[in-house]
C-alpha cells in the first residue's frame, strides 16, 4: 500500500490530485520503492499496465513522450501497428509538448492507440499505448491546456530511466531474453536464437535439461491454454549447434586486464562468473577439487537427466575463452586460503552445498557398512561405480530431487527392490513432480507418511530400518503441514543400503581461521545484498553455499552477478546494482505477470512434448530419457510463444 | 483430422493444423494480406489479415492461428476493417509517391491495397526517416528503402529458404530497415527480388524496362540446369527484360524458386556478340555468307567426306541445352541420312554414369524431387548442390525444416549444406570409395548378407578391407562423424542421394558412382525406401541421353563413337569432319591443346552456335542457331518430367533453330526425313513417351556393380588435389556465361583456395599469385586460404572460361561411360 498522487496501474483508478492529506486514497495494487532507486526519489513509473505520479511536478506530456521514445526504441520493426503507429504517437505528444499540438489530436491519439493495442503482433504494441491512452483520459485537461496555449513546455531535468521486460525474462534468474530466442527458433534461425541465449548463461545445454524452470511457471500462453516448453526450445538451439558440428560464436571477448580473479569451484556459480569476467578480459583461474567440472550439476544430476558430454563440451567453451580450471585441487589440502588472497586480485567462493544433511537418528554415526550419504552414493554412480555392490535393497530417504536422482540412478546399477521414504505424502514432495512421475513409472516402491527412527545394523552392516508412521498436523512456516509421528507405530524393513536425501549442507571446513568469514547459523555464508561480498574484502560469494540447496539456474544466476561485482570492484567504481538489475528487481516487486489476465485469443494449441525412452527399457540405462525435438517441432513449440515484451519507465 | 467452423456464417471443413487464413482461401473467403507468402512461415507482420472470432476480445491475424472446432470466424467486421485501413495509412505514411517510375507500378501490393480500401487521404504524419544509402547485397538488386514495407518477406526467405541470411531488419522502430547484415553469404539467387510485393527491390541487371502493361509475359522451362524450373519471362520490344514465378508459385518442380543463373542470366540470348548470319572460312577469316550459300557449302563438304572415307568418318557432337526436337532431327539426319552412328553430347559428362544405377533401383526411371521432402536423411555427395542447382539445395534445407530430415555430406571440401549436416564427410579427393564401402559395411554388412542380390558374396568379401577404422584413416575422415553416418543409414527409413556434378567427374569417379549405388542398393535390400537424384548441369541432359541413344532414333541401334572418342578418332585422323552444334570442346574437354591440334587434323569442321565460341574459332563453317527463348519444344528435366520451352521473341538477327537448320539441310540432301517441327515433336515426345511408360523396363534381378578401387595416387612435395569446384554463376559449359551482364556485375575473379596451413607451408600469403603446373602445363591464379579446405588440396574457384584449367588436364576418358576426368587432378603448386 503506498500514497501517491495518482495511479492507474492494472485499471484501478486512485486519484489525489484535488485531495487534502489526510484524505488521500492509497494504491493497493502496487508499491511504491522507497529508497530503491540509490538515493534519488521516485517520482513516476509509466508502463505496460497503467502509470503511476508520485511527485506533482511531473509533466505528464513530458512522462508520455519519455515513454513513447522508449517504445519506438523497443519496438522491433516488425509490425505495421507498433513501428509506425507508436511512432506517429510520439511525435504528435511531442508537438504537444512543443507547443505545435492541434485541436483533435486528443481524438486522435486515443483512436490511434486503441488501433495499435488491438491489432499489433506483439505485446510492446498490445501493451504500449495503454497507459498512454489513460494519461489522455485522466489528465486531459493538460494536453487540452498545452494545445491551446501554444506553448513549449517547460523541461524540469527529470531523468529516466526504463527497461524491456517479459514475465519469463523477469522470472528467470538469468534474465534470459526468452521471447527473442523462441522467435529466432519460429523463424528456423537456431544458432542466432543460441547466440541470444548465450548472452545470458554459458550453460544453454545443461538448463535446457534440468533448469526447473521458473519462466514456464510465469508464461501468459498458460492463460491461454499451455506454457510454452521454453526448457526443452533451450535444450533443442545447443543440442542443433552439437549435432550440427557448428563452432559455438563465443562472444566478443575485451581487452585483457591485469587483474586477477580466483573462483573456488566449478559448478553452475563459478563458471557462470568465469564465462562473463573472461568476456569482460580479466584472468580468470578456478579451483575444483573433483577431476571434473559441474559441480552439483555433474556430480549430483545422472548421466539420463544431464549426460556428461553436454555439460563437458559448455565448459570446455568457458575454457576456450581464456578461463583456467584448475581440477583435483582442494582449498585447504592443495593450496592455502592464504596463497589465493596474495595471488588474486578478487575470490569468488561458489563451493556449492554438497554434505549430507543429518537424519538425527540412532545409528547414523557408527559407520555401518551400507550407509551412505545421498550425495556421496550419486557421485559414486556418476562417477561409474556401484557404492555398494554387495546391498541390493535400497531404502532413499527423502522426498527432494537428491532423492528421486537416488532411486532412479538404483535401479539403474542393477539394484532389485528401491524404496523411497517419505513422511509427508506425494502432494508435498519437493522434488519435481515430472521426476516423481518419472520414478513411479519405472517402478520405484514409494512409502509416504513415515520416517526412520532407528538404523538396524549387524556385524557393522546395515541390515534394516525401524520406521514410524506420521500424519499430517498443522501448517509449519514453509505452508506444508507439519508431520507428526504417531506413538507407538513403529515398524521395520529389512535392507541392505540406506541413503539419506533429506536435504544437503554447505562444508566450508577449508576456510582458514585467518579469513574472517561470517557465516549463518545453517553454515550458509552472509553476503551484502547489493555488493555480493562476504564479510571478507575482495571476496564475494553466490550460489548454494549462500542461498543453502537451490536451483541450478539461481545458482548460474548468482555467478553472473558477482561476475558484474567483481569487476565493479576491480575498476574502482561503486558496488552496487546496475540500473538494469534495479528495474528487474524492481520489476519483481510489480509482478510482471498476472496468471488472471484474460488475454482473449483462440486457445487449443497444445504444448509439444518430448518422445521418451519407455519405462521398461530406461529404467536399466544411464542413457538419456528423453530425446530433444525434432526441428519441426520445434518450430511449431516456438509458434506458440505470445512475445510477451513490455516496458517500464521510472522517473526520479 | 478434420476441423468445421463457420466463416462470415458459412460452413467449412479444414484439415486440422490450417491457418483461418489457408481454409479461408480453399473456401473462396478473401482476406487481405500482404506480407503472407504460400511458401513462407507466416510472418504475421503486416496486420491486414486480423479477423474477429466470436466470444474473443481481440481480434487475431488469420495467417497465424490455426483453425479450431466449433470457431465462429468473421472476416469483415466494422472494427477489422477499420484497423486493415488505418493499417494501410500507417504503411502509406511517407511511402514516396514514385509509381510512375517504380518498376513495380501496375503489378504492386500496396497499390492494389490502397486501391481496393479507397485511401484518399493521409489522416497520419511522421518526419521522414534519414537513410544512409548502402548497397544491397548483391549488385545485381537495387535496394529502395523508402519503397520498403517491412512485410520482411525478404528476410524470411533467405534465411529459412536458402539459408543464408545475408540480409536481416537493422534498427527499431520506425527507423527498422532491411540491411544486408552478411552480403559475403548471398548467393544473388534473387528470391528476395522475387517475394517483394513492392518495388523496394528492383533488378539491376537489365537496363531495358517496360511497363506491366506494355510487355508480354509467358510460361517456359529454364534453359539452365536439369531442374527444370517453371518460370515466366516478361519480353518487351523483342528482349527478354525479366523473369518472374509470382503466377506460378504453386508449379512443381521449383514452386516459385529459381536461382541466379535462371534469374538473372537471360540476357546473353540479345548480346550484341550473337551470331546473325552464316560464315563461311576464306583462309584465316570468315566471310559472311547467305543461309543458301552456306547450306551448300555444308552439304558439299559432307558429302565429300562420305564420298572419300565413309559416312562413320563424320561425327556430331550436340549440346544437352538443345530441345528434344533439335536431338531428335539431328539425329535422324546424322543416323539415317548421313549414315554415321557418332551423335553423343557432353551430358555424359554428368550423366552417363547414372544411367545404369538408375536401371539398377529405379527400373530406368527418375524420382520427383518432392521425394526430398519426406526423407529421413539426405546423402549429399558431389560438390557444392547449391551452387550447382540451388533449388535443390533448397529443397534439402526445407526438408530439413519440415521433416527433420538428416543429412550426409560426403564431399572433399565444405560447402553450405555441411551447415546443417549431421555428419560431414570431408574425405580426401578421391578416396569417396572407401568411404561409400565403409558406411556400408558398417550400417548394413553386418546383417547376414543382402538377400538375393547378384554379387553379394563379391561385395562381402571385398568389405572386408573396409574396416571402419581402416576407412576412416584412408579418407582421412573423423570417426565420430563417420560413426554418426552409419547409424543414421542403419536406422532411418527413406534414404535419398543427391549425387552432384562433382562425382563422376572426379578421379575414377565412375568407380564411385557405383560404389554409392551399392550403398544405395544394400540399404534397399535392409528394406529402405530409396531415392536417388543425379544432378546435371544442362537443362535436356536427360533428353540429350534420350536422343542420341542407340535405338531411339535408329533402329539399327549401332553404337556410335562418344563425344571424347571423336576426339581422338580425330587426333588419330579416322574421323574426317565433325559437326559441333552448340557445344565447345575447346574450353570444355580435358587438354585445350589436345582438342584443338586434333579438330585442326579435320577435313571438315562446321560449328552451330549462338556465339563464336573457342571451337568456332577453328570452324570451316560457322551457323547461327537460337536459344530456348526463340524456338518451341520440350526439355526433359532430372525427374524425367518433359517441359515444354516457348517462342519468346523472334530468332535473333538472321538465326535458326538448330532443328530447322538441319531439317532445311537435310532436306537438300533429299534424305527421307520428315517434315517441320510438328514432326519434330511428335517423335521426339513418343520417344520420351515410349521410356517413361516403359513398365517393363524394371530389372528382373539386381546384382551390385563390380568396383574397383586404385588407392594409389601420386605423392611428393608440393603436391596437391586440385578439385575444380561449381561457381555461384555458371557451373556449365556454355559460351553463355561470358555474355550476360549478371556475371560482369559480380566481378568474381577466379581464386585457388588452400587451406591456411598449407599457404603458410607454401611461404606464401593471400591474394599471391600461384603457380598450378601439371605435365600439360602451368596456370597463374589468386591465392586464398579457407577453412573449409582440406590440407593438401587446392579447390580452384571459377568458370571454366575464365580459369582455362581444362589446359592442365591430361585427355583421358572413362572407357565404359565416356566420362572425362575434369574434376580432380594432381597438380604441383609453386612460386611464379
Amino acid at each position: 500500500m503506498s500514497e501517491v498522487l495518482f495511479s492507474s496501474w492494472k485499471g484501478i483508478v486512485v486519484d489525489n490530485r484535488d485531495k487534502n492529506s489526510g484524505e488521500s486514497e492509497s494504491v493497493n495494487n502496487f508499491s511504491i520503492p522507497e529508497g530503491y532507486f540509490q538515493g534519488k526519489d521516485f517520482k513516476a513509473f509509466m508502463g505496460w499496465d497503467g502509470f503511476l505520479i508520485n511527485d506533482p511536478e511531473v509533466s505528464i506530456i513530458e512522462l508520455c513522450e519519455a515513454f513513447l521514445t522508449k517504445v519506438q526504441e523497443e519496438s522491433c520493426g516488425q509490425c505495421i501497428p507498433c513501428r509506425v503507429g507508436t511512432r506517429v504517437m510520439l511525435e504528435m505528444v511531442r508537438d504537444i509538448a512543443d507547443g505545435k499540438g492541434e485541436k483533435g489530436d486528443i481524438e486522435t491519439l486515443k483512436s490511434l492507440g486503441e488501433m495499435i493495442r488491438r491489432s499489433s503482433k506483439c505485446t510492446i504494441g498490445q501493451t504500449s499505448p495503454t497507459p498512454v491512452i489513460e494519461a489522455l483520459t485522466y489528465f486531459k485537461n493538460e494536453f487540452e491546456k498545452a494545445i491551446e496555449e501554444k506553448k513549449k513546455l517547460p523541461r524540469n531535468g527529470t531523468q529516466y530511466i526504463s527497461k524491456v521486460t517479459a514475465p519469463c525474462m523477469n522470472a528467470c534468474p538469468s534474465h534470459l531474453n526468452v521471447p527473442r530466442y523462441v522467435e529466432l527458433i519460429k523463424d528456423g534461425r537456431f544458432l542466432d536464437s543460441l547466440e541470444v541465449i548465450r548472452e545470458n548463461t554459458c550453460l544453454p545445454g545443461v538448463l535446457g535439461r534440468v533448469c526447473v524452470r521458473p519462466c514456464e511457471s510465469n508464461c501468459r500462453r498458460a492463460n491461454v491454454d499451455e506454457a510454452i516448453s521454453i526448457k526443452y526450445l533451450k535444450r533443442f538451439v545447443a543440442d542443433f549447434e552439437l549435432e550440427k558440428h557448428q563452432a559455438p560464436r563465443l562472444p566478443e571477448i575485451s581487452e585483457k586486464k591485469d587483474k586477477k580473479v580466483c573462483i573456488v569451484g566449478a559448478g553452475p556459480a563459478g563458471v557462470s562468473c568465469a564465462y562473463y569476467l573472461a568476456e569482460m578480459g580479466y584472468q580468470v583461474t578456478v579451483l575444483e577439487r573433483f577431476g571434473e567440472p559441474g559441480g552439483m550439476s555433474a556430480m549430483g544430476i545422472p548421466d539420463y537427466r544431464l549426460p556428461r558430454p553436454v555439460l563437458g563440451r559448455e565448459v570446455e567453451i568457458v575454457q576456450a575463452m581464456g578461463v583456467e580450471i584448475r581440477y583435483n585441487t582442494m582449498v585447504g589440502r592443495d593450496i592455502t586460503m592464504k596463497q589465493i588472497r596474495d595471488e588474486f586480485d578478487a575470490i569468488f567462493l561458489a563451493v556449492g552445498a554438497q554434505g549430507s544433511s543429518s537424519m538425527r537418528v540412532k545409528g547414523e554415526d557408527e559407520g555401518y557398512k551400507g550407509f551412505i550419504p545421498g550425495v556421496k552414493y550419486l557421485l559414486d554412480i556418476n562417477q561409474g561405480r556401484d557404492p555398494y555392490p554387495e546391498g541390493a535393497k535400497v531404502v532413499v530417504v527423502g522426498g527432494g530431487n537428491v532423492a528421486i536422482d537416488c532411486v532412479r540412478c538404483s535401479s539403474r546399477i542393477g539394484k532389485k527392490d528401491v524404496n523411497l521414504i517419505y513422511r509427508r505424502t506425494r502432494k508435498e514432495m519437493p522434488a519435481d513432480e515430472v521426476e516423481i512421475r518419472d520414478a513411479e513409472e519405472e517402478k520405484i516402491n514409494f512409502h509416504f507418511l513415515c520416517n526412520p527412527t532407528k538404523i538396524i545394523e549387524k556385524d557393522g552392516k546395515v541390515v534394516g530400518v525401524e520406521l514410524i508412521r506420521m500424519e499430517l498436523g498443522e501448517p509449519d512456516e514453509s505452508g506444508r503441514r507439519r508431520p507428526v509421528p504417531v506413538e507407538g507405530s513403529e515398524f521395520v524393513i529389512d535392507t541392505d543400503i540406506i541413503v539419506p536425501a533429506i536435504g544437503q549442507a554447505i562444508d566450508l571446513s577449508f576456510i582458514d581461521e585467518d579469513t574472517q568469514l561470517e557465516v549463518t547459523r545453517k553454515n550458509t555464508i552472509i553476503v551484502d545484498p547489493e555488493t555480493k561480498m562476504t564479510s571478507v574484502d575482495g571476496i564475494f560469494s553466490a550460489g548454494d553455499c549462500v542461498t543453502g540447496p537451490g536451483a541450478l539456474v539461481a545458482a548460474a544466476g548468482g555467478g553472473r552477478t558477482v561476475a558484474l561485482r567483481i569487476d565493479q570492484y576491480l575498476s574502482g567504481q561503486p558496488v552496487r546494482r546496475t540500473d538494469e538489475e534495479l528495474m528487474e528487481d524492481f520489476f519483481s516487486d510489480v509482478g510482471v505477470y498476472d496468471e488472471k489476465e484474460n488475454i482473449g485469443i483462440l486457445d487449443g494449441r497444445e504444448r509439444k512434448h518430448l518422445a521418451m525412452l519407455e519405462p521398461d527399457i530406461r529404467k536399466f540405462t544411464f542413457a538419456e530419457v528423453e530425446s530433444g525435438f525434432p526441428v519441426n517441432e520445434a518450430i511449431e513449440e516456438a509458434d506458440r510463444c505470445l512475445r510477451c515484451y513490455r516496458i517500464g519507465l521510472v522517473a526520479l | 483430422m478434420t476441423v468445421h467452423l463457420t466463416i462470415n456464417g458459412k460452413e467449412i471443413e479444414a484439415e486440422k493444423g490450417k491457418t483461418i487464413l489457408e481454409a479461408a482461401r480453399e473456401n473462396g473467403i478473401e482476406i487481405p494480406t500482404l506480407c503472407y507468402h504460400s511458401h513462407l512461415h507466416p510472418i504475421g507482420s503486416c496486420r491486414l489479415c486480423i479477423v474477429d472470432i466470436e466470444g474473443y476480445p481481440m481480434p487475431m491475424a488469420s495467417c497465424t492461428t490455426p483453425v479450431s472446432e466449433g470457431i465462429k470466424v468473421h472476416t469483415q467486421t466494422g472494427r477489422v476493417q477499420k484497423m486493415r485501413k488505418e493499417a494501410l495509412e500507417l504503411i502509406l505514411v511517407n511511402h514516396p509517391l514514385d509509381c510512375p517510375v517504380c518498376d513495380k507500378g501496375g503489378e504492386c501490393r500496396l497499390q492494389d491495397l490502397a486501391y481496393e480500401f479507397e485511401i484518399k487521404e493521409q489522416p497520419f504524419h511522421a518526419k521522414k526517416p534519414e537513410r544512409e544509402v548502402v548497397s544491397f547485397s548483391t549488385p545485381l538488386i537495387r535496394q529502395w528503402r523508402d519503397r520498403c514495407v517491412l512485410c520482411l518477406r525478404c528476410v524470411h526467405v533467405c534465411h529459412e529458404l536458402v539459408g543464408n541470411g545475408a540480409i536481416d531488419i537493422r534498427e527499431t522502430g520506425y527507423q527498422s530497415v532491411v540491411f544486408p547484415v552478411a552480403p559475403e553469404r548471398c548467393l544473388s539467387c534473387g528470391e528476395c527480388l522475387s517475394v517483394c510485393p513492392v518495388g523496394a527491390l528492383t533488378e539491376a541487371v537489365n537496363p531495358f524496362r517496360g511497363r506491366v502493361w506494355q510487355i508480354e509475359r509467358e510460361q517456359t522451362t529454364c534453359g539452365q540446369c536439369a531442374v527444370g524450373c517453371q518460370m515466366e519471362i516478361s519480353t518487351y520490344e523483342g528482349r527478354p527484360i525479366n523473369i518472374k514465378t509470382d503466377n506460378i508459385e504453386g508449379q512443381a518442380p521449383n514452386f516459385g524458386s529459381l536461382c541466379i543463373r535462371g534469374r538473372f542470366m537471360y540476357d546473353y540470348v540479345t548480346h550484341e556478340d550473337r551470331l546473325t548470319q552464316p560464315k563461311i572460312r576464306k583462309g584465316q577469316d570468315f566471310a559472311a555468307a547467305g543461309w543458301d550459300e552456306a547450306y551448300e557449302d555444308a552439304i558439299n563438304n559432307l558429302r565429300e567426306v562420305v564420298k572419300a572415307h565413309g559416312p562413320e568418318a563424320i561425327g556430331f557432337i550436340t549440346s544437352a541445352r538443345l530441345t528434344n526436337e533439335d536431338l531428335f532431327v539431328i539425329n535422324k539426319f546424322a543416323k539415317s541420312g548421313i549414315g554415321t552412328p557418332n551423335v553423343d553430347s557432353a551430358q555424359r559428362f554428368d550423366l552417363a554414369g547414372h544411367l545404369p544405377v538408375l536401371e539398377l533401383l529405379k527400373g530406368g526411371k527418375a524420382d520427383s524431387l518432392d521425394g526430398l521432402l519426406n526423407s529421413d536423411v539426405i546423402v549429399i555427395a558431389g560438390g557444392d548442390i547449391d551452387l550447382q542447382s540451388q533449388v535443390v539445395g533448397n529443397r534439402i534445407r526445407t526438408a530439413q525444416r519440415f521433416h527433420d530430415a538428416k543429412v550426409i555430406v560426403v564431399n572433399a571440401f565444405k560447402t553450405r549444406l555441411n551447415e546443417i549436416a549431421d555428419a560431414s564427410l570431408d574425405c580426401a579427393a578421391g578416396s569417396e570409395i572407401p568411404v561409400f564401402y565403409g558406411l556400408l559395411k558398417e550400417a548394413f554388412g553386418e546383417k547376414g548378407g543382402f538377400g538375393d542380390i547378384g554379387g553379394s558374396q563379391a561385395l562381402l568379401k571385398e568389405l572386408e578391407d573396409y574396416s571402419s577404422d581402416a576407412v576412416c584413416e584412408a579418407a582421412q575422415i573423423d570417426r565420430d562423424m563417420f560413426d554418426i553416418a552409419s547409424a543414421l543409414l542403419s536406422n532411418k527409413e527413406t534414404i535419398s542421394f543427391v549425387v552432384g556434378t562433382g562425382l563422376p567427374q572426379t578421379h575414377r569417379g565412375l568407380q564411385a558412382l557405383k560404389a554409392l549405388a551399392n550403398l544405395a542398393l544394400a540399404a534397399e535390400a535392409a528394406g529402405k525406401k530409396i531415392n536417388w537424384f543425379p544432378l546435371s548441369a544442362a537443362a535436356n541432359s536427360w533428353g540429350a541421353a534420350l536422343m542420341n541413344s542407340g535405338t531411339h532414333v535408329d533402329a539399327s541401334g549401332a553404337k556410335g563413337l562418344s563425344c571424347c572418342e571423336m576426339i581422338s578418332a580425330a587426333s588419330e585422323g579416322k574421323l574426317k569432319a565433325l559437326v559441333v552444334i552448340e557445344e565447345d570442346p575447346v574450353s570444355f574437354f580435358p587438354d585445350r591443346k589436345f582438342v584443338r591440334d586434333a579438330l585442326e587434323k579435320l577435313d571438315f569442321l562446321m560449328v552451330v552456335d549462338l556465339f563464336e565460341s573457342e571451337t568456332a574459332k577453328d570452324a570451316d563453317l560457322l551457323l547461327p542457331s537460337t536459344s530456348f527463348m526463340e524456338k518451341e519444344g520440350t526439355f526433359v528435366n532430372m525427374e524425367m518430367v518433359s517441359g515444354k520451352i516457348r517462342k519468346l521473341i523472334d530468332p535473333v538477327g538472321g538465326s535458326r533453330s538448330a532443328g530447322e537448320i538441319f531439317q532445311d539441310i537435310g532436306r537438300k540432301m533429299k534424305f527421307s526425313l520428315g517434315d517441320g517441327f510438328a514432326w519434330a515433336s511428335e517423335n521426339a515426345a513418343s520417344i520420351v513417351g515410349e521410356v517413361f511408360n516403359d513398365e517393363n523396363s524394371r530389372v528382373a534381378g539386381k546384382a551390385f556393380f563390380p568396383v574397383s578401387y586404385d588407392s594409389s595416387r601420386e605423392n611428393g612435395k608440393n603436391i596437391f588435389a586440385l578439385v575444380v569446384a561449381d561457381t555461384i554463376y555458371n557451373h556449365h559449359y556454355g559460351t553463355a556465361a561470358s555474355h550476360v551482364a549478371a556475371v560482369g556485375k559480380l566481378g568474381k575473379r577466379p581464386e585457388l583456395r588452400l587451406n591456411g596451413k598449407d599457404v603458410r607451408r607454401l611461404n606464401m600469403e593471400d591474394e599471391h599469385e600461384i603457380a598450378v603446373v601439371t605435365s600439360k602445363g602451368k596456370l597463374l591464379f589468386s591465392l586464398a586460404s579457407s577453412s573449409d579446405i582440406k590440407e593438401g588440396h587446392a579447390v580452384l574457384v571459377g568458370h571454366y572460361q575464365q580459369t582455362r584449367i581444362n589446359e592442365l588436364f591430361p585427355f583421358e576418358f572413362d572407357g565404359e561411360s565416356g566420362t572425362p576426368e575434369i574434376g580432380l587432378l594432381r597438380v604441383k603448386l609453386e612460386k611464379p
